[in-house]
Order: C-alpha cells, then structure tokens, then sequence
C-alpha cells in the first residue's frame, strides 16, 4: 500500500469498514510510514476535538414545540387540514415577514389613494349647485365642458356681433 | 450516533406526531443550527419540517429511519434557506469589525466562549455542502458510507468534502485551538 492508498482510505480505516486484506495492508503501511501515522494521529486528535467541541456547541439549542402543539395527529389522507395550512401559512409568514410587511404596505398605500380620489375636492370641477335658475333643483353628474356661443345685441341701429366662452356642465339630471 | 432502524417499516400514518417532535424535535433542531448557524432560524427550519412531515406523511413508505425521513425534509429546506440568505446577504453592505486577535480573546473572555465563538465562526466559513459533512462526521459520527446515504452522493465524494472540510477548518481555527495540529508521530493506533 502507498501512502495515496492509505490517505485514499483513512477514514473507512477509522471506521473500521475495511475489508480484511486491505485492513491488513493499511497496518503493514503504518509500521513502516511516519507521516501516515502523522496524519492518523492528526485525524483522531481533531476528532477528538471537535466532537465535544460540536457537543457543546448545541448544547444549549432546544426545539420550542408549542408552535405544533395543534399539529398531533398524523393526516390519513393526502388532504391538508384547516390547522396543517394554518399552521404552514403562519410559519411561511414568520419566514417571509419582509415580504408580507411590503405587501400589506401596498395594500395600506392603495386603499390610501383609492380614499383620497374618492374624497378630496377637485379643483377643476364646479362646485354643484343645489339650485338651478330655473328654481329646478339638479345634481352635477359629468365634468365640466368649455363651449363657444355666438350673440347678436340690437341698439337702435346697430348690432353688435360678439362670441361669449362659457363653462357648461356637460350633463346634468333634473327632479 | 448510529443510525436509528427502531422505526424503520412502519408508515408514519400510524405515528404519534407528537411523539415524533418530542423525539426527534431537539436533534433536528441542533443539526439545523450547525448547518445555518442562527437558532431562531434554526427553529423556524425545524417547525417547516414537522409541517412538511405531516403533509407528505403518506408519502412516507417506512424505508428509512423516522430521523433519516426527517432530516432529508431538512436538509432541503436548510440549503434552500441558506441559498436565499447567500443572496441576500450580497447586497448588504458589510460594516468591517475592529481587528481582535486570538491573544485579546483569550485574555479577556473565557476559553468555553472563545473556542465557540471561532468554531462558529470557522464552520460559517465553509460551503454547506462542506458544512454538513462535517456535521455528519462529527457531531453525528456517521460512517462514509452513512454520509453518503444521506447526502445522497458518491462515498469518493463524501471522502473528497471531508478532506477539504477538516483542512479548511485546521487553517481557519487559530494555533491556540489547534491542538491537533501540533501532532507528533508518535503511533496512538496500537500499532
């Protein structure tokens, strides 16, 4: 056995899953190689040190079950209960509480611009008129409309041709 | 730790879910915690993975261990986690922390918290993949063949994460921890 052969086989040695004949070959190596044993012995001593290392690590590291506490029975049919999505929804929603958080900010500033349209008073309308001339009472339902008209004033002899702009309501409903 | 087969054959339709968290909540939990390092993600992992259990419980044909089962549900959900943190993290501006040396350390807190503190710090460092090896070598003392059955690749690539990992560990942890490093050639092997 090489020195490759052996390294290719540390750890199925440490494992002891070698086979006999190359289990036998690999001690023959050790006997004779120093830095094979080196190498062993540099395998073991971090084993040594990390396991307990690790162990420790987590020690301290505890599942909270409460959150499944809901979750006890086992399903009998490939169909999700009401608390299995529930329960999925929520943890979903812990993971991805960025994102849940911008789209209930969309939703906030939505319903913001929807109330703002639908309340603020708007500059270029008029305002309605509860009275009309004719002493008809009506209620302003379209926007506004520019319209051109042309007059003729008689005075004594002379005519007087002129055109007047007005702002119209465009369609108004009469009672 | 050797493989659990108490469980084996049996459909987890006829398990006491309860039982089940209770058993294997807390072992979950820690293997969550090596892979991603964060408790608090660590048991968001594990609460996905009993939802996920139950879900696909009748999937569960009783091939593997009830632990095995479950740690597969995990190690999806942990490298899925990790692979969305990984991006996101690039896009976070990283603020350098003042420059403290091993000596420091040692000097101001205690060894228990050093050594922690770097073992976190130099497993963090290494890939998943790498990580979970060392995971399953060390903390779950599994077999090549084991690991390899459950990461679900080559025993030449399970040796191959392992050499690398346990290197790439040697080099990141400073000479104070690295005992193993000041090996001799003195033969521990009964030979």
């Amino acid at each position: 056995m090489t020195c490759q052969d052996f390294n290719d086989n540390l750890y199925r040695y440490l494992d002891e899953s070698l086979d006999e004949q190359t289990r036998a070959a690999a001690v023959e190596h050790l006997r004779s190689c120093s830095d094979c044993r080196a190498e062993l012995k540099q395998e073991e001593q971090f084993a040594a040190f990390l396991t307990p290392a690790l162990k420790r690590e987590v020690a301290g590291v505890f599942f909270d079950a409460r959150p499944l506490s809901g979750l006890t029975t086992a399903p009998q049919s490939g169909i999700p209960s009401l608390a299995e999505l529930l329960a999925g929804w929520l943890i979903s929603l812990r993971r991805h509480a960025g994102l849940a958080a911008l789209a209930s900010a969309a939703v906030i500033l939505l319903l913001g611009l929807t109330a703002v349209q639908r309340f603020a008073p708007q500059a270029d309308r008029p305002a309605p008129e509860a009275q009309g001339s004719s002493g008809q009472e009506f209620s302003v339902i379209n926007a506004p409309l520019e319209r051109e008209s042309h007059f003729f004033e008689r005075s004594g002899n002379t005519v007087r041709d002129g055109v007047t702009w007005h702002r119209a309501v465009a369609h108004a409903r009469f009672h | 730790m050797a493989e659990e087969k108490a469980d084996s054959r049996r459909p987890l339709g006829q398990l006491d879910f309860q039982q089940l968290v209770e058993s294997h909540g807390d072992r979950l939990i820690r293997s969550a915690f090596l892979l991603c390092g964060d408790a608090s993600e660590a048991q968001d992992l594990v609460q996905e993975t009993f939802v996920q259990a139950l879900k696909g419980a009748s999937r569960f044909r009783g091939d593997s261990s009830d632990y095995t089962w479950l740690y597969g549900i995990l190690r999806n959900l942990c490298f899925r986690h990790l692979r969305i943190r990984k991006r996101l993290s690039i896009r976070e501006e990283v603020v350098p922390e003042p420059e403290e040396t091993a000596s420091d350390l040692i000097q101001s807190e205690s060894d228990v918290k050093f050594c922690s503190a770097r073992l976190s710090e130099a497993l963090q460092s290494l890939s998943p993949d790498h990580r979970e090896v060392i995971l399953l070598r060390y903390y779950e003392n599994l077999r090549i063949e084991e690991i390899a059955l459950r990461t679900g690749v080559s025993n030449g690539t399970v040796k191959s994460r392992v050499h690398y990992a346990v290197r790439a560990l040697r080099q990141f942890l400073p000479t104070e921890m690295n005992v193993f490093a000041t090996a001799g050639t003195n033969n521990t092997t009964g030979l």
